[in-house]
């Protein structure tokens, strides 16, 4: 994804089950790995029940059947089902906002990656609409990685059982989140999560 | 600050304010003018039969206008099935994938296509068809409208295209969809209501040119025979009726000129009304 922007680079390298990320086809590796972005993006000409389906419609899958099952699975999942089961034929965009995050959730699970990333997920909604998503990622976390990117500390204490402190670009330092936030390795670490600056 | 200049600069401001107003009316004053003109001088030789007839020998009463409406649908409408896929498409290109050196010419090419006056547009069209096939025909106006019709239609989709957030792109790509599909089955429907206006806009403005019709499709003074053959259109005949020594000409040309105006009054419409935002 960073390749559309220009001025964007990276180096190092990112292993998906033995595979460098960055040799492989990126429209099939963006199939394995879902997105999640900081604003919601449902696509303003499609319904709910569109959205949701849009990864399998839009790579070919034509079973009606097979989309509508999948459309319900993910809006469980993303535990947004019992609030749109009635409407799942109203525009995507007429939901609210932390409505709307939990939709692009279900879009991305609905093409079943064994990753989802997502890029400060909660940086455009309110705390309650917040606690949903933090809720709804613990609940899956047992079916796929779950990738956050975070800028709320107390967000990456609640919800991940890992952390990786990055700065300016660096990683900083990586371990389990319980250790980190107590015992953290490196000092720029510390100084982060005391407040000493950020 | 003192009194004096408190005023005066009051002054200043109410005489700006009323300047402002004054150019404003005159603008869309100027357009109320030349409506009404041409409904009132128009709607009195308007007629069914002057719809439905053809136009009569010269020096006999009557007759209508029906082949130039006919002739002006036919080249409109080739125009735009020649014109609105090249500048749609090249408007993706320059949207969707245009960067560097060539985009920048094409863009440029398009904004100097756009200010070229259209008699001159006429004219290629005339050496690149009339001329090799010796003869006037409805083909050739249709190739220098849709010449017309492409800077305005490409120019058009790309900024419509541009005004797709980039964050629906990425939702769509993160999807795993291949560039393709992402530009033809989402970016496109996103923009499709303006894309549409635009070309029905751009039809409009062709459908009122006079000048590159002249020596294209020519004018007819009956039917025409396909689109190989010289025809009638609106505004030429408009053109060629008020320009006659005929009194009755003169009528049926503000007739003409009544219906073609508001052909294009009509199209321009029905876009405004079609972009308006819907509530959802």
């Amino acid at each position: 994804m960073h390749e559309s922007l220009p001025g964007a680079f990276c180096d190092g390298e990112i292993l998906l089950g033995g595979r460098n990320v960055l040799e492989l086809d990126p429209v099939l590796l963006r199939r394995e790995v879902g997105m999640v972005f900081q604003r919601p993006n449902p696509f303003p000409t499609m319904s709910i029940a569109q959205n949701v389906a849009a990864g399998l419609t839009l790579n070919g899958v034509r079973d009606r059947a097979v989309v509508a099952e999948a459309v319900e699975k993910s809006l469980r999942r993303a535990a947004l089902w019992d609030e749109v089961k009635d409407k799942l034929a109203a525009p995507g965009v007429s939901l609210s906002g932390g409505q709307q995050q939990r939709l692009c959730i279900a879009r991305a699970l609905a093409v079943q990656p064994s990753v989802l990333l997502l890029d400060e997920p909660c940086s455009a909604l309110d705390p309650i609409a917040t606690a949903r998503i933090e809720e709804l990622l613990l609940e899956i976390k047992d079916q796929l990685t779950v990738v956050i990117v975070t800028h709320n500390m107390q967000q990456a204490a609640r919800v991940s059982e890992y952390t990786v402190f990055m700065l300016m670009g660096e990683m900083v330092e990586y371990g389990l989140t319980r250790q980190m936030f107590t015992q953290p390795a490196d000092k720029r670490t510390e100084d982060y999560i005391t407040g000493r600056f950020g | 600050m003192n009194a004096a200049v408190y005023a005066r600069r009051k002054k200043v401001n109410a005489l700006m304010f009323a300047l402002t107003a004054a150019c404003a009316a005159v603008a869309s004053g100027t357009l109320l003018a030349i409506l009404g003109y041409i409904a009132w001088k128009g709607a009195s030789a308007l007629s069914w039969s002057f719809l439905m007839n053809l136009p009569r020998p010269v020096g006999e009463p009557g007759g209508g206008i029906a082949n130039s409406i006919v002739g002006s649908a036919k080249v409109v409408g080739l125009a735009g099935a020649l014109g609105i896929p090249v500048g749609v498409l090249g408007g993706v290109y320059l949207a969707e994938y245009g960067r560097g050196r060539y985009a920048f010419a094409v863009r440029y090419a398009a904004d100097v296509m756009n200010g070229v006056p259209s008699i001159v547009v006429g004219l290629f069209a005339y050496a690149l068809i009339v001329h090799p096939m010796k003869k006037f025909s409805a083909l050739s106006g249709s190739v220098a409208l849709a010449f017309i019709m492409v800077p305005i239609v490409l120019r058009n989709t790309e900024e419509f295209l541009r005004l797709v957030p980039g964050t629906i792109r990425e939702a769509a790509l993160a999807l795993g969809v291949p560039r393709w599909k992402v530009t033809l089955l989402v970016i496109l429907p996103t923009a499709g209501r303006g894309i549409v206006t635009g070309a029905l806009l751009a039809l409009a403005r062709v459908a009122g040119e006079t000048a590159p019709l002249i020596f294209t499709a020519f004018g007819n003074r009956f039917e025409g025979s396909g689109m190989l053959n010289p025809i009638a259109t609106l505004p030429h005949t408009i053109y060629t009726y008020a320009i006659s020594p005929y009194e009755d000409w003169h009528d049926q040309a503000w007739a003409a000129a009544l219906i073609l105006m508001a052909f294009v009054l009509a199209v321009n419409a029905a876009t405004r009304l079609w972009l308006r935002p819907r509530s959802t």
